[in-house]
């Protein structure tokens, strides 16, 4: 009987151990995105990777690295795919009670996963491959396929827009595609598709979603609204002709109506069991005074209150926080814009307009075009974050 | 006391018969030394597969398509090797891939199965060939015929791929169904000579930590 309290200790030791997970390992940061990304990328939580691939290759076709961007956002596609359907043993300690829902290998929310989809298709009808690219547009489209609310099942427009436009190059017309679009944009702006366009202008603007964590154990994921002080966007011409875009797509939007998470139940069941095993402890611990207190069973009221002490250590190590890894530079707006325009080499100016219909002068970018006469239409990705 | 039966001791024989176990114990294991790589057939499925367009899909598809073309009546029974341009697949699924494959893999078994029934157009190197014709008609370099005179071969036959696909997701996965489809074109009259097409589908079940 005298060696139940040792035992108790003993225990106790072996659950704090389950409980402990791998440091974070320090990097050196440089505060330039890229070199920061590929620093955590290499030398960060193997469990971080492919949330840094993702950011990185965004940050490099902001800059017009393409090439670059398009061999990061394969590794991770590929990941992403292999991890969704066996996640290995780090998605199975995720579901334990006493490993964080963040020790699984991070591929992304549904929004996130297909965002990484949407980019690699935007580099693919960069680089003159328009069926890749709408081959990435359909699995963006899926990843977004498993919301709870049928209404917001495949709901981007942006997405079905695209996939319109490159039938259109192969197979004529695809007027279904421009309905689910249209059926499905969040604002005013719907850009009509226009016979044989020769430039399609693809836009991002604003500060994506963010994730935060709810509940009393912060076993809720919820996401906070991203922001944008862009509206518009004006393309001017040479010849003074200019096209206007608006937003289509509101990723915040997105993010918040995919609905409960499977994940959710077993964060939920985590909570419960560490507020049960505290809830215990409370009162084996108030129990174990009690006994002490007012009889003379010190030995049994030690052995309640170790118990009690244990019971609260063990809730300490359960862990139901929900994972708040976030793809942080994504954007608030999407938009897609095709046009016909003549042939030639020529620079055209990009303005952002705010909500009250003032240029951000801060934000105005030139971007050269060289169009062929006879060629494929031409993919160009204009970011209100470009450098 | 050492027992020996026709001369061999017994424990020469338990050495044996350990050493027979070990040596049947490493056939049929593929991967021995546990490299972390394993060097399969192309056209095997193997233990890490997934949900798109793998090695054993495009080996076994083109096989198929290419003995098909092999046995088309036209080709079977021509008279003059025809010209054959073998046409980029187009990709209208949700998996981007390498259309060359397709195209080197089946222009490859239709040239080492074909026994000269094919000639097959170097389509893919016009500029280069083009750069090289005209570097004759300069006098850059040696011409052995008359550089002006076209020669440069049209195709009589063009061979085309579409892989088509519709996916389904649900809570639980996804499911992904693939038409290959393949045709040979008469270019003079643009008749379809041979169709053929395969169909492959795949499911995928979702890690419960990331639905």
């Amino acid at each position: 009987m005298k060696s139940l309290p040792v035992n108790l200790c003993l225990l106790v030791v072996l659950f704090t151990g389950c409980a402990s997970t791998p440091p974070a390992p320090s990097i050196a940061l440089t505060g330039d995105p890229v070199r920061d990304g590929y620093a955590r990328i290499q030398q960060g939580l193997p469990e971080d990777r492919i949330l840094w691939q993702y950011t990185t290759s965004l940050e490099l076709l902001r800059r017009g690295q393409v090439e670059e961007a398009a061999r990061l956002l394969d590794d991770a596609l590929l990941s992403q795919d292999a991890m969704a359907t066996d996640g290995g043993r780090q998605a199975r300690m995720a579901t334990k009670v006493f490993y964080p829902e963040s020790r699984k290998i991070y591929i992304g929310e549904p929004y996130e996963r297909a965002m990484a989809w949407f980019y690699r298709g935007v580099i693919y009808w960069m680089q003159g491959q328009p069926d890749n690219a709408r081959a990435c547009f359909r699995s963006a489209q899926l990843m977004d396929g498993d919301a709870e609310g049928d209404s917001y099942r495949a709901d981007f427009s942006v997405f079905d827009y695209m996939v319109g436009l490159i039938n259109r190059i192969y197979s004529g017309d695809d007027q279904n595609m421009f309905n689910f679009a249209r059926e499905n944009v969040t604002s005013d702006f719907f850009p009509e598709p226009i016979d044989n366009p020769n430039v399609i202008f693809i836009f991002e603007f604003g500060k994506g979603p963010r994730k935060f964590r709810t509940g009393s154990y912060g076993e809720e994921l919820k996401f906070r609204d991203g922001s944008s002080g862009v509206n518009s966007i004006r393309i001017t011409l040479p010849d003074g002709q200019a096209l206007v875009a608006g937003p289509m797509d509101n990723l915040s939007w997105q993010a918040k109506t995919r609905g409960g998470r499977l994940m959710d139940h077993v964060l939920g069941r985590k909570a419960v069991f560490k507020r049960a095993t505290s809830d215990i402890g409370d009162a084996a611990i108030m129990s174990g005074v009690i006994l002490g207190a007012e009889t003379k069973h010190d030995q049994t009221a030690l052995t309640v209150a170790a118990v009690g002490i244990l019971s609260k250590l063990i809730s300490a190590a359960a862990q139901p926080q929900a994972d708040t890894r976030d793809w942080s530079n994504l954007p608030q707006h999407l938009s897609v814009l095709p046009a016909r325009l003549p042939p030639g080499e020529y620079e055209t100016r990009v303005q952002f307009f705010d909500q009250g219909a003032q240029p951000i002068p801060a934000l105005t970018k030139t971007v050269s075009l060289a169009i062929n006469p006879g060629a494929k239409p031409l993919a160009v990705f204009i970011s209100e974050f470009s450098r | 006391m050492k027992i020996s039966y026709l001369g061999i001791t017994r424990d020469v024989r338990v050495i044996t018969a350990l050493l027979l176990l070990s040596l049947t114990a490493c056939a049929g294991v593929r991967n021995p030394h546990q490299t972390g790589v394993t060097v399969l057939d192309a056209s095997e499925t193997g233990t890490v597969a997934g949900s798109g367009i793998e090695s054993q899909d495009i080996v076994s598809i083109c096989d198929e398509m290419a003995r098909k073309l092999l046995n088309t009546p036209q080709i079977m029974n021509a008279v003059v090797p025809p010209t054959v341009f073998v046409k980029p697949v187009e990709n209208n699924t949700r998996f981007p891939i390498n259309s060359e494959i397709f195209t080197d893999y089946i222009q490859g078994r239709l040239l080492s199965q074909s026994n000269g029934k094919f000639t097959f157009l170097a389509r893919e190197n016009m500029a280069a060939l083009e750069d090289e014709r005209n570097l004759k008609r300069e006098g850059a370099v040696t011409a052995s015929s008359d550089p002006y005179v076209q020669e440069f071969l049209g195709a009589d036959y063009i061979i085309t791929g579409k892989l088509t696909g519709q996916s389904t997701r649900t809570s639980a996965g996804m499911s992904d169904f693939i038409l290959y489809n393949f045709q040979l074109i008469d270019t003079r009259t643009s008749a379809i000579i041979w169709g053929g097409q395969r169909t492959v589908k795949k499911q995928s079940v979702e890690e419960a930590v990331y639905r």
